[in-house]
């Protein structure tokens, strides 16, 4: 029998044969109280605890159990990792391992210039590339996260029709393990995935709809139309311009710019420019139109007037010639950033649903009469939100912020699963780096992990710590 | 009378129960770990199924995973007291410290006679010992896909012909039938040894040292140059970090690449895969001006020390490798012997249904390590080596961080003399 079982054993008896003699000793039962026994008997710990410590000490006596379990699952742990980051070899045994003092810490250090992992030693580039790639996706997917799982619980809060189905179809993958989101993913993404499946399919389609005779010109007609009736929705009526049209129509706007190249006439090294220039005056326009400026409506219309004209510089037939279109290697592909990006995706589309549901509480917190009051003063949507719902959020937004932070800072399993840390060490994560460490290779090097440990475990208590402090702060003020 | 019955019933009862008792005492369970290479896990299952013939107390459970997990974590296991009591393991030396010593179970004069030649690859560095039973001898080497070469209209390379050679055809084929990429090779520092040698890596300085020098680098800078090209896939060696394993054997299956660097142990797994899809043929390893080079290897069932079974797990490691029974695992497996005898003999391989592709497949994998034990023959030394896998597992890591550009050649050829020097040398 194991030790395992064996206490278990004991706890058993001292509980059900030494409480039954404790009760029966010191009260007297008759057949008919047999129930009242079998509740006493359970309740015979904490009022021996009560007995032996008087009434203080029974909430501690109930937290023992707990304390004890987590101290031997976490605590222990977390000290026994310290104490391995000082010693070095291959065993596993602790009594095996020699001490080694900051050896391991120091290697990690090792480097020429800290900013340029390649100038470290080996432990040193693999630890600070895994630093470094984590704080960036950290950077990226935090912010993101919040954003999303923000806007998503403002939609999902609003009285619209089948409410609940959203918030739990928004939900649902939180519940899926990182296994299966990976290889769901990974299904989508590979180079004969769905995704690339469907790209290629479209392609083809549009490229033998733009083959045939007249595209050029249907497709002229329609996008005038298009963009026709976007401008017309944005001019129309007395009010403020609707923002929602305006960026229909910018979304044109920059679409037919880039195509019809205009820059390009200025010179052959302006090439290319087409594109960032349509963006930027799309957002002026756009800026014009939410601000509610006067001459918003005026700009929009310029910018109709001259896309109807760049429409004729136009051959559809060539921009929708798809025929060079060839499969993108989404998660292989070195020096695009698209495994970073899909990284990012993936954990938000798996992770949102989560801070989705805690920010949804949070929104359900605020009252709405400050809402009515508002709109009985005339504030605006945008206003409200700015005013009153992200204030009063933002006790629950830094929580998320926290969360998602730390839980960012842990990434591993999709990451191992979908790109393995490649390409080359693009997504390589600071946790990738302490589990290949410690558990690949024949070399198993477990004090260098540990030390990679604890230096991981101080910057998430640096960014945590940092946080509640502004937390504390605004809830001082 | 009725009395004296009754106890004797009892009496009889008691001592079926306690016989009962005894044979479930001493019944043995053993767990044996392997990766499903092929049918290898079939044929293991039908001598694990006869052995209850020889020791019917012996029950043996076939635990199969995935080739990762007998790389990357056995030895974790190992050393923490736990892990299987018998395994299918490549790492020959490198797990030495956990194996059974199998001379006590074994003739060991017929087992040095038949064994020898490798033997010392499960040795680590001690002069003698008999450590594991040798399920096969392998060759890394390339297949091709035929038909892809027959309809690009390009002949394919001669024996003899080097990699740059083979560089031309396959980016012709690659460019006549749009495949994917033109040459694939598992992302393993054992597959890339072999050529690195024939472009001059010695691998090991007059001291003995592992070293990374100007001939590796010569081969190293081609895999870079055909990975910037497209001639190889980004998917294989660029597109994990570390040291992780990847196979191209889906590419091959799939027509992506008319051409595969992988090994003999592959050889009925493409005949299994490919079937009539596409044609096939194992050819002779591409050259350079140090040689032809391949490295030699294998694989070995070996039983741990760490159980209350370890005895049984040897009886049985000693069993597998007796000579008829060596002769059905080689013959059904479609492995290469490393059975002196059966070397000597040759195997009928067609008649365990093996198709002639294989047949050839594996006399020519045979040639190229003959001809490598002349030319290379370094590849022999490295392969005994119990520090090989922390210098191939050095080669990958850094060669494909190489291969996407974060750092250069000479970086990657520092860091990886570094960590062999820590981990191997």
């Amino acid at each position: 029998m194991s030790a395992g079982a064996l206490l278990l054993l004991g706890i058993a008896l001292a509980w059900g044969v030494g409480g039954a003699v404790w009760l029966l000793s010191h009260r007297s039962y008759r057949l008919s109280q047999t129930p009242q026994f079998a509740m006493d008997l359970l309740g015979f710990p904490v009022e021996l605890a009560q007995s032996v410590w008087g009434r203080g000490g029974v909430p501690y006596a109930l937290l023992l159990p707990n304390m004890l379990i987590f101290g031997f699952f976490t605590f222990l742990p977390m000290i026994l990792n310290f104490y391995v980051s000082f010693t070095g070899g291959s065993s596993i045994s602790l009594f095996d391992r020699p001490m080694v003092g900051t050896e391991n810490y120091a290697r990690i250090f090792d480097c020429e210039t800290i900013l340029d992992p390649r100038t470290c030693s080996n432990e040193g580039t693999s630890f600070w590339s895994g630093m470094y790639n984590t704080l960036l996706f950290t950077a990226i997917q935090v912010p993101v996260i919040c954003a999303v799982s923000l806007a998503t619980a403002l939609v999902v809060n609003k009285s619209l029709a089948g409410r609940g189905f959203w918030r739990a179809m928004f939900f649902y993958p939180v519940m899926l393990s990182p296994v299966v989101i990976a290889n769901i993913w990974h299904w989508v993404l590979n180079r004969k995935g769905i995704l690339n499946a469907g790209l290629d399919g479209a392609a083809d389609n549009v490229t033998a709809l733009a083959g045939l005779t007249g595209f050029n010109m249907v497709a002229t007609l329609v996008f005038a139309v298009l963009l026709m009736i976007a401008s017309e929705r944005v001019v129309r009526g007395k009010g403020d311009p609707s923002f929602a049209w305006a960026a229909v129509f910018c979304a044109l706007f920059v679409a037919v710019f880039a195509w019809a190249d205009p820059v390009a006439m200025l010179g052959e090294t302006l090439a290319g420019l087409s594109f960032w220039t349509g963006l930027a005056t799309a957002v002026a326009a756009l800026w014009l139109v939410g601000s509610a400026h006067p001459l918003a409506r005026a700009a929009i219309t310029a910018l109709a007037v001259v896309s109807i004209g760049l429409l004729l510089l136009i051959q559809f037939d060539s921009v929708f010639d798809f025929s060079g279109f060839r499969p993108v290697n989404w998660l292989v592909t070195p020096n695009t950033g698209w495994p970073m990006f899909w990284l990012v995706f993936v954990f938000c589309w798996s992770h949102m649903g989560f801070y989705m549901l805690i920010l949804l509480a949070g929104l359900q917190a605020i009252p709405s009469d400050l809402y009515e009051a508002a709109r009985m003063d005339g504030a605006k949507p945008a206003r409200i939100f700015r005013r009153i719902t992200l204030p009063l959020v933002m006790p629950t937004l830094i929580v998320v912020l926290v969360l998602s932070l730390i839980r960012s800072f842990q990434i591993f399993d999709e990451v191992w699963l979908l790109t393995g840390g490649g390409p080359g060490r693009e997504t390589y994560m600071i946790v990738q780096h302490i589990y290949e460490t410690a558990f690949r290779g024949n070399t198993p090097a477990y004090g260098e992990a540990a030390a990679a440990s604890v230096l991981m475990a101080v910057v998430i208590a640096v960014f945590t710590f940092v946080q509640l402090w502004i937390t504390r702060r605004q809830s001082d003020l | 009378m009725t009395h004296l019955t009754t106890l004797s019933v009892r009496a009889l009862g008691t001592v079926s129960a306690l016989a009962l008792t005894a044979a479930s005492a001493l019944a043995v369970d053993l767990t044996l770990m392997t990766n499903s290479n092929d049918n290898q896990a079939a044929v293991l299952a039908d001598f694990i199924e006869r052995y209850k013939e020889v020791a019917p107390d012996v029950n043996i459970e076939l635990n199969l995973v995935g080739y990762d997990v007998i790389r990357d974590q056995l030895q974790t296991q190992l050393q923490a007291g736990e892990g299987p009591d018998i395994a299918l393991v490549t790492n020959l030396g490198g797990l030495n410290p956990f194996y059974v010593e199998l001379s006590p179970y074994v003739d060991t004069a017929d087992w040095e006679a038949a064994y020898g030649s490798v033997l010392p690859w499960y040795r680590a560095g001690k002069p003698d010992g008999i450590y594991g039973f040798h399920t096969e001898m392998t060759v890394t080497g390339p297949f091709v896909n035929v038909t892809m070469f027959d309809e690009a209209g390009v002949e394919i390379p001669p024996a003899g012909a080097t990699w740059d050679d083979w560089a031309v055809a396959t980016q012709a084929v690659m460019d006549a039938t749009g495949s994917y990429a033109g040459m694939v090779m598992d992302r393993s520092g054992h597959r890339m040894a072999g050529p690195a040698m024939s472009y001059g890596a010695k691998y090991f300085d007059e001291d003995g040292n592992w070293v990374i020098d100007d001939g590796f680098k010569e081969f190293a800078r081609r895999m870079i140059d055909w990975h910037a090209s497209g001639l190889m896939p980004p998917d294989i060696w660029p597109a994990v970090s570390g040291s992780k394993y990847a196979t191209g054997n889906e590419m091959f299956f799939g027509e992506d690449v008319p051409f595969y660097m992988s090994g003999s142990w592959n050889t009925g797994n493409v005949n299994t895969n490919v079937g009539d899809t596409f044609e096939w043929a194992v050819v002779p390893v591409p050259c350079g001006p140090a040689g032809c080079g391949v490295m030699p290897g294998g694989a070995g069932l070996v039983a741990f020390n760490h159980g209350e079974n370890a005895e049984e797990a040897a009886k049985f490691v000693a069993w597998m490798g007796e000579l008829e029974n060596a002769r059905e695992w080689y013959t059904r497996t479609s492995s290469i012997p490393a059975h002196a005898t059966l070397q000597a003999e040759g195997l009928d391989y067609a008649s365990a249904g093996a198709p002639e592709a294989v047949s050839e497949g594996l006399n020519l994998f045979a040639e190229m390590v003959a001809a490598a034990a002349e030319q290379t023959p370094q590849a022999f030394r490295a392969q005994g080596s119990p520090t090989n896998t922390a210098v191939f597992n050095a080669t990958v890591q850094y060669l494909a961080e190489a291969m996407n550009g974060s750092i250069t050649l000479d970086e990657a050829v520092v860091k990886m003399q570094e960590e062999i020097d820590k981990n191997a040398n």
